[in-house]
């Protein structure tokens, strides 16, 4: 970041939200809150992920994120990659259904994450009197994930914000702006007319 | 005559989509038709609700950055630095990536 970076106005948000990171006036790193799993919320998340590889062998590999997030992945890619991938995602949001646990793909067809958290908490943990005490209609969401049921960044359609897509276009959920440029480049185009306007109003 | 016995009410000009196998395993029906915003449509959506804003959330990688793993470049800091600089909290969340400095 620039050394001119209002830091204070910056927030972080790691393992899909199992973390949160603020800064202080002078610009020093605060840990704002951190989920911890519990004993037997491990226990059913290790006891999944032995289900998912008793039925599915040694195609699957689990990494885990500091306790609270478990990323899955098939080791070996193949021509039945996606298949694959379907079958395991929706084996394991039937295994855990009805329990905490989320399970959800930032690329699908290559890997999923078994998490208690999810991305809304980019938003929500900013509408937090402690934080910044914003309402969802004073916020703009931007992602590129939100193609396919099981799609990572859907959870960030917080109810009443500004959602917009630069990812691909199939299967789209209702309710968000999908922009012709794409990844960074149509950030970047958003990011520019709210400033050009923002400069209007001031 | 096949389709009404599917029960499929159809015209001449209707479009019927059959799902490739990658949807079949979504348990996808049909593919949602989607407008893309170009440039001056998302201008002229953005411009009545520009003075309500105060936060910007983004998701990193793949909307901030190029890919997982892949730095944020510098037009695109300079353009979050210019926004926070005008009071918007910029909030930003990755799944299996990571932050540096």
């Amino acid at each position: 970041m620039p050394a001119d970076f209002p830091l204070e106005r910056l927030y972080l948000y790691a393992n899909t939200g199992a973390v949160g990171y603020g800064f202080s006036p002078t610009g020093q790193l605060i840990k704002l809150y951190e989920v911890d799993i519990t004993a037997e919320q491990m226990k059913l998340r290790d006891d999944a992920i032995s289900k998912l590889k008793e039925r599915f062998g040694d195609e699957i590999s689990a990494i885990t994120y500091r306790g609270n997030t478990q990323v899955v992945f098939r080791i070996r890619e193949g021509p039945r990659q996606e298949k694959f991938f379907y079958k395991a995602i929706g084996f394991m949001e039937s295994y855990l259904a009805r329990t905490d646990f989320k399970v959800m793909s930032g690329e699908l067809g290559k890997a999923f994450d078994i998490s208690l958290m999810d991305k809304s908490w980019a938003a929500k943990d900013l509408m937090k009197p402690e934080r910044a005490g914003l309402r969802a209609k004073e916020m703009i969401i931007v992602g590129d994930s939100f193609s396919g049921k099981y799609s990572n960044d859907r959870s960030m359609m917080v109810e009443g914000a500004l959602v917009f897509n630069v990812g691909g276009d199939k299967d789209l959920p209702g309710g968000l702006y999908s922009l012709a440029t794409k990844g960074f480049r149509g950030t970047q185009e958003l990011l520019r007319i709210i400033i050009r306007y923002k400069k209007q109003i001031s | 005559m096949l389709w009404g016995l599917l029960g499929w009410n159809l015209t001449v000009g209707d479009r019927i989509f059959i799902p490739s196998r990658e949807e079949y395993h979504q348990g996808l029906r049909r593919v949602r038709q989607v407008r893309l915003l170009g440039p001056e449509e998302l201008a002229r959506l953005i411009h009545p609700v520009v003075n309500k804003i105060k936060a910007l959330v983004f998701d990193l990688d793949g909307t901030l950055n190029e890919e997982l793993g892949k730095e944020v470049d510098a037009e695109t800091i300079q353009l979050l630095n210019g926004l926070a600089k005008m009071g918007i909290n910029i909030s930003i969340i990755t799944g299996g990536g990571f932050f540096s400095s």
